[in-house]
């Protein structure tokens, strides 16, 4: 394939993933970002993107490079801390990425939810579109991902899904440590999370191909 | 947006993702072998293990 067609490839396969960053969410989190590698999708998010006066522009560049969004509005109530304020991001980042659609298009979104009816009072302008919800369970995150993405060749199963999140999941604190983060929701944490997720993929791929039947897969813990 | 989506792409390369983080692929590459690297554990008797009574009689034993 052409180095310029296998780009646009790989760019068709960018997930816009508009999800709460917080310490509660980050088992949903890792279950995203191992599902969405399962599907042989990359995730982006706005971790990528350093805090500057230019940054709603780089989320607006961001979300016109992915073809497909997820928007998680789990978190609708206060913050723990002070002061005591919803956050606003998520709920406005999935406002753009439907400008974007509504706009040009060809970009998908999704919503998914951890409670179900919850968002016709939360966000009732989305009357009439499918909420996935997942409970706030990760095999609920897999089930939501599975409605949401077919994928033509090879479709992922949960449980492929789940040992891919396992993997994460083990070595989560490795990774942090490297990158001297306190918590995952850092630039560099989530980018090696994706490098993470992807390569377990491709072994667990390249093992299947190699016939082994029984599906262990070597990667170490 | 209730619509399915149909992904027909082939999987990403490491090199891709690399590219789309703006990274190269060492970056990559070095992720991928941590995985791969077992973490190395600590030797048995510096892990408290041979130093036991029990395990102590069982190797006399076998050295009869």
């Amino acid at each position: 394939m052409p180095a310029k067609k296998r780009r646009r490839s790989a760019e068709r396969n960018y997930v816009f993933l508009n999800v709460p960053y917080d310490s509660a969410f980050e088992n949903l989190y890792l279950a995203y970002i191992a599902g969405l590698s399962a599907f042989g999708l990359t995730p982006r998010a706005t971790l990528e993107i350093p805090t500057s006066s230019r940054r709603l522009d780089r989320i607006l560049e961001l979300i016109d490079r992915c073809n497909h969004s997820i928007h998680d509005l789990s978190r609708v109530q206060l913050d723990a801390k002070r002061p005591r304020v919803p956050r606003f991001n998520m709920p406005f980042e999935l406002g753009l990425a439907v400008a974007r659609d509504a706009r040009k298009r060809g970009q998908s979104w999704y919503v998914c939810e951890t409670v179900s009816h919850r968002i016709k009072k939360s966000l009732s302008d989305l009357d009439g579109t499918d909420v996935r919800i997942h409970g706030g369970t990760v095999k609920g995150v897999f089930g939501a991902l599975c409605d949401i993405f077919v994928r033509k060749t090879r479709q992922p199963s949960v449980l492929e899904m789940y040992r891919g999140y396992l993997q994460l999941r083990r070595n989560l604190s490795r990774i942090m440590r490297q990158a001297g983060a306190m918590d995952a929701y850092s630039a560099r944490v989530f980018r090696d999370l994706v490098f993470a997720a992807q390569a377990y993929q491709l072994e667990t791929q390249r093992q299947q191909r190699d016939g082994d039947k029984q599906g262990k897969v070597k990667i170490s813990p | 947006m209730s619509r399915r989506a149909i992904i027909d792409t082939p999987f990403p390369s490491l090199a891709d993702t690399a590219r789309a983080f703006g990274v190269s692929v060492a970056e990559a590459e070095r992720v991928e072998r941590m995985l791969l690297k077992r973490e190395p554990g600590r030797r048995a008797r510096a892990n408290g293990h041979g130093t036991t009574l029990r395990y102590a009689r069982k190797k006399a034993s076998k050295k009869r």
